[in-house]
């Protein structure tokens, strides 16, 4: 039996604008996302900023209503079964807002295990596996204020545990922490997995998705493009070669011309605070380097490197796709 | 039981995590002088214009400082959850909502009380305020009604702090119409019919008379009938407050109004 599902779910928000005349528009956050995660899965949810990722997970955590299709936690409808999927989830934040910052970690989790309805007589000893789980111990007397990001985000983490729910939900854990507490968060996660919960983490770091989890589904707009295990996604793209540049002042018109390369797949072009990362898909055995270069008008040009494809070229095919049609 | 240490321990919890004046350096020249000096400046304004005596004015303001604590605390209490984001994992908890947002109330009421009590002892060392050893108990009891009733107003107020994302405004607001609405410094007889009418709508207006008349050294069964009414407004409050607060926590599911996280 699927321990999480999503049917059809969809999600519009109204929003206003102006003043004297008010004009109400809808935008649909998600649209037609249908999944199901079966038990002990760690199921990825990846996408760009504002592609509907947390909207779907809010809506599974019972906090959206959705505007239509279903979802199911255990078996219970998040519509209309709240209490019973409350009780039965833990929902883990991003970020590092949404904890009481002048209470200490011990007291923050006092007070959630008492909304978690944790016996009393258990709770002082689930406390501190939460804390040695995280790797919180010894720090947890500190007020939150004075926490770094990695160390609330595993508060956040502990917080979502404390009724040792069967089913976590974690939205972008690893935003915005630093990589050494980024891979001690990962570390963290695939424990959890490996103790048997059911995940559905959300995230937009490609090698995340691909270290932690079994399967994956790529939502972009608000709709869920693709989904299987990493290994799968990654085949769609086996027949490739990924130039990958780094570069200065690469212009939007350069990349335009990248595209019209006869072989070329897609072209990405990331912002970084040291330049840009130009990557390049084009078929397997076409050697297109030179071609590329000079393309590349008057842009700087560093690294250059050809690479098998990862998962997140085959994020980027799948979005790319979807995004065209 | 559950219920009860979130009502308990959870009101405590979130006492010292959402209130803003509990630092000492903070809590004494806010909850404790500034309602000092209130009291002085309008006794002294009586004495100079001879309008009343001490008395009218020291248990008028007295009883009405409970609102200091009573809607700031649970304005704080409440709106805060939206300010820090953290309201999304509460509500994300099956925990009995009455527990949960009633048992807000327990501290700022002792809060009130604290203030009440400090501003009555320096009225006594500074004014010509005297009060008879005998009425104190039925005093307390109304101190104590009054107080329960303005936080049930104050979850009121918290509840659309929450919703209209501000907390300063609506406490300070409402603080300053008590001041003249309640009674504690202009009789309720004396306001416009429409001003005298939102009057006997407010927490504190009945708790004030029947302290005042406790004070002159009436029986407790001679002011019951005001606490009685005291008690009803603060249980309309109650609904109200956690009314709107289950109606925002639905309105948020459907339209995302309150969570930010």
């Amino acid at each position: 039996m699927s321990v999480i599902e999503a049917d059809g779910l969809r999600r519009s928000y109204r929003t206003s604008t102006g003043v004297l005349r008010r004009r109400t528009h809808e935008i649909e956050a998600v649209r037609g996302v249908s999944f199901t995660i079966d038990k002990g899965e760690l199921f990825g949810l990846l996408g760009p900023n504002g592609a509907g990722k947390t909207t779907t997970i809010k809506m599974l955590t019972t906090l959206l209503l959705p505007t239509a299709g279903t979802g199911r936690v255990l078996g219970y409808d998040v519509a209309t079964e709240t209490a019973r999927v409350r009780a039965s989830i833990g929902y883990v934040f991003g970020g590092d807002r949404g904890l009481y910052e002048r209470l200490n970690a011990l007291d923050n989790l006092r007070y959630f295990a008492d909304l978690y309805a944790v016996e009393p007589r258990i709770q002082r000893k689930r406390i501190a596996e939460v804390l040695d789980i995280v790797g919180l111990s010894g720090r947890e007397r500190e007020r939150v204020e004075g926490y770094s990001r990695g160390m609330r985000q595993r508060l956040h983490i502990a917080r979502g545990l404390l009724h040792d729910p069967p089913v976590i939900f974690l939205d972008e854990p690893t935003i915005g922490v630093d990589p050494v507490g980024s891979r001690e968060l990962r570390t963290t996660i695939a424990a959890l997995s490996a103790a048997g919960k059911t995940i559905l983490l959300t995230t937009h770091y490609m090698f995340e998705a691909d270290a932690l989890c079994d399967r994956v589904g790529i939502i972009a707009k608000g709709q869920l493009l693709a989904q299987g295990s990493p290994a799968e996604l990654k085949a769609r793209v086996a027949d490739r070669t990924v130039v990958e540049i780094e570069a200065h002042a690469v212009t939007a018109d350069a990349v335009e011309k990248l595209r019209r390369i006869p072989g070329v797949v897609a072209v990405t072009l990331d912002e970084r605070d040291d330049g840009q990362l130009l990557r390049v898909q084009s078929a397997s055995g076409l050697e297109l380097t030179q071609t590329i270069l000079a393309r590349l008008g008057d842009a700087r040009v560093g690294r250059i490197a050809t690479r098998e494809p990862t998962l997140e070229d085959a994020y980027v095919d799948v979005v790319t796709q979807g995004t065209r049609s | 039981m559950n219920s009860a240490r979130v009502f308990f321990r959870g009101g405590l919890l979130a006492y010292k995590a959402l209130f803003n004046f509990k630092q000492t350096a903070v809590y004494i020249p806010t909850m404790l002088i500034s309602p000092a000096f209130q009291i002085l400046f309008f006794a002294y304004l009586g004495r100079y214009s001879g309008l009343a005596d001490d008395n009218f004015f020291v248990v008028g303001n007295a009883i009405q400082a409970t609102a200091i604590g009573c809607i700031y605390g649970m304005v704080l209490l409440l709106g805060n959850e939206r300010q820090f984001d953290t309201f999304s994992a509460v509500i994300a908890t099956s925990t009995r909502r009455g527990a949960l947002y009633f048992g807000r109330a327990v501290l700022p009421i002792a809060n009130g009380i604290v203030v009440t009590t400090f501003v009555l002892c320096t009225s006594v060392l500074l004014l010509d305020f005297r009060m008879p050893a005998t009425a104190l108990p039925a005093f307390g009891i109304v101190v104590l009604v009054s107080a329960v009733s303005c936080a049930m107003f104050g979850l009121t107020l918290g509840a659309l702090a929450l919703r209209l994302k501000d907390i300063w405004i609506i406490s300070n607001l409402s603080y300053t119409l008590m001041l003249l609405l309640c009674g504690a410094n202009v009789r309720p007889a004396v306001l416009p019919g429409w001003l005298h009418a939102i009057s006997s709508c407010l927490p504190l207006t009945h708790g004030i008379e029947a302290a005042r008349k406790v004070a002159d050294g009436a029986a407790l069964s001679q002011v019951a009938g005001l606490i009685g009414i005291e008690a009803l407004i603060g249980g309309v409050y109650a609904l109200l407050g956690y009314a709107l607060l289950r109606l925002f926590e639905a309105g948020d599911r459907r339209g995302a109004t309150l969570i930010t996280v």
